[in-house]
């Protein structure tokens, strides 16, 4: 017979033993090594993802206040300033009290709600076809949306002196529910407050704008809509953007904004005083309405995602380019203003509460 | 001799524990080489988050200046009352802190304006001495206009922000040009 008979012996049990022992060895040394590089990678990578988020809400935010404008009427720059208990435990309390607003901003159970209303001017955007449906080209040079919004009504675009603008989050005015009398309907109703309060990561940055110069009814009777001036105290304090207005048009839409996906828990603004040369912020549950804006603000947010991993704060200056204002509250540090009129200077503090007693 | 080791008696042997050893040397050598490949993506991830905090802080201190009226050829020198002076007019810059080069750390004490930043007090900044002392003047290659009066100086200055990550290398630098308000 020529061919030998081999027999391929395998691994003895000690060899086999001896290795699963070293492979085992080194899987133990190896695997914590792994894992706290994995979770480093990750971690980075969530802030980095809440890093990118802010600039880009920063970023939006900026444009639209470095717009802001005085006009002949004298209409006011204003920030309001509100703070809320959230019911989040992503966002625990400080003091283990759950019926105490903590003091600390940013960290903890206690939301900073600023609203920062202003005049903007309309830089552009106006279409071609003003006697049509079809809104679908612009005047060529003009801008197009975010720096400029385009006209509001589908019946008949108009050239718009200026926007009113209000910057805030849905937590300080949620978005209205649906209601089809009013033509407003969202796919999924609109979160209420105590939503937003039990789930941090669902506020949202809400810009939201209305034109100036043009207050457009309907007339039923003939289906028709007439344009009318605004009166100059549209713009004073108490008549400034709060609930997002319901035409019975489709001026939300092209109008509305809200800024979502990676969502802020927090947005403050300050002010800057030129004499004091600090920014201050305004108190809690305040107004300060500007005439005109101050030279700069400084905006504050808290981001967060959804799935609510990692959070930053950052802040921004923002340099008003129009404004001159000293940005010196007349009674800063002294009692509020309780009426919404007061005589000039209009740098006043006021308190919100009393004026608004729905916040 | 053939490639597999035989017995005498033809059978085929297993691996010594020699050779597993080497075999598993091999596969550590392996592992760790990934291993050490993650450092470089933990740190990739970290200067993206240092471009993305400096963007925010290049962009305020752009604000500032333009806020404060500033003659960028003037109030930015170092020694200038604006940026290293004393009352009058009120400093409203950043001291250097010390370390060579002439950083500023961004101020973040109670009240500051950078109070709130996010892990502020591992950046620095500082102006680019050399940039200020530039003048840009008409260059219709470059596209500035007018083009009709090339070499005129345009009365602009490049104004460029160096951010640093204290105690490494790692800097982003940001340029605009500024006019002089002329207070």
């Amino acid at each position: 017979m020529g061919a030998v008979m081999r027999v391929r012996r395998g691994f003895t049990l000690a060899e086999m033993i001896a290795v699963l022992a070293i492979c085992l060895s080194l899987t133990v040394l190896v695997v914590p090594i792994f894992r706290l590089s994995t979770n480093t990678v990750r971690n980075i990578e969530e802030k980095l993802s809440a890093y990118e988020a802010a600039r880009n809400i920063l970023d939006v935010m900026e444009q639209e206040i470095r717009q802001a404008m005085t006009n002949e009427r004298g209409e006011h720059f204003s920030i309001k300033h509100l703070v809320y208990k959230d019911t989040d435990t992503f966002t625990p309390d400080q003091t283990g009290n759950p019926l105490a607003m903590d003091p600390t901003p940013y960290l903890f159970s206690r939301r900073e709600a600023a609203v920062v209303n202003l005049m903007r001017p309309q830089p552009g955007a106006q279409f071609t076809n003003t006697n049509s449906a079809d809104r679908s080209t612009l005047v060529d040079g003009t801008l197009a949306h975010p720096l400029a919004y385009n006209t509001q009504m589908i019946y008949l675009p108009t050239l718009h002196e200026s926007w009113y603008e209000s910057i805030r989050t849905t937590m300080t005015y949620p978005q209205p529910q649906n209601d089809s009398g009013q033509n407003v309907s969202y796919a999924e109703p609109a979160l209420t407050r105590p939503q937003i309060l039990a789930d941090v990561s669902q506020n949202e940055i809400s810009i939201y704008l209305q034109a100036r110069d043009n207050e457009p009814e309907i007339n039923d009777s003939f289906s028709a809509l007439y344009w009318y001036n605004e009166p100059p105290y549209r713009g004073q304090p108490g008549n400034e953007l709060k609930t997002e207005r319901k035409f019975k048009d489709w001026i939300d839409q092209y109008t509305r904004m809200h800024i979502g996906g990676m969502n802020v828990l927090d947005f403050n603004c300050a002010y800057w005083n030129e004499v004091d040369g600090k920014f201050y912020d305004v108190s809690d549950s305040m107004v300060v309405y500007f005439s005109p804006p101050p030279k700069a603000i400084r905006m504050t947010i808290t981001v967060c995602d959804r799935q609510k991993r990692k959070r930053v704060t950052l802040c921004r200056v923002v340099q008003i380019p129009i404004a001159m204002g000293d940005g010196v509250v007349a009674n800063k540090g002294g009692l509020p203003d309780p009426a919404y009129l007061t005589p000039s200077p209009y740098n006043r503090e006021k308190d919100l509460k009393s004026l608004e007693p729905g916040l | 001799m053939p490639a597999t080791m035989k017995t005498a008696r033809g059978h085929a042997r297993g691996l010594t524990l020699i050779e597993v050893m080497i075999a598993m040397f091999i596969f550590l050598v392996g592992i760790l080489g990934v291993l050490a490949a993650l450092p470089s993506g933990v740190n990739a991830a970290h200067y993206v988050m240092f471009q993305d905090a400096s963007i925010h802080l290049s962009r305020s201190k752009f604000a500032e200046f333009r806020r404060d009226r500033i003659d960028p050829r003037v109030d930015l020198l170092d020694g200038a009352p604006y940026v290293d002076g004393g009352a009058s007019p009120p400093r409203i810059q950043e001291i250097k802190n010390g370390t060579p080069g002439g950083w500023r750390d961004f101020a973040h004490g109670p009240g500051d304006v950078y109070e709130n930043f996010d892990d502020i007090e591992h950046y620095q900044w500082m102006i680019d001495q050399d940039d200020i002392k530039k003048s840009v003047t008409v260059d219709p290659a470059k596209g500035y206009i007018p083009t009709t009066n090339p070499g005129a100086d345009l009365s602009v200055t490049p104004v460029t922000i160096v951010i640093q990550m204290k105690g490494s290398k790692r800097e982003m630098r940001y340029t605009q040009y500024m006019y002089s308000y002329g207070k």
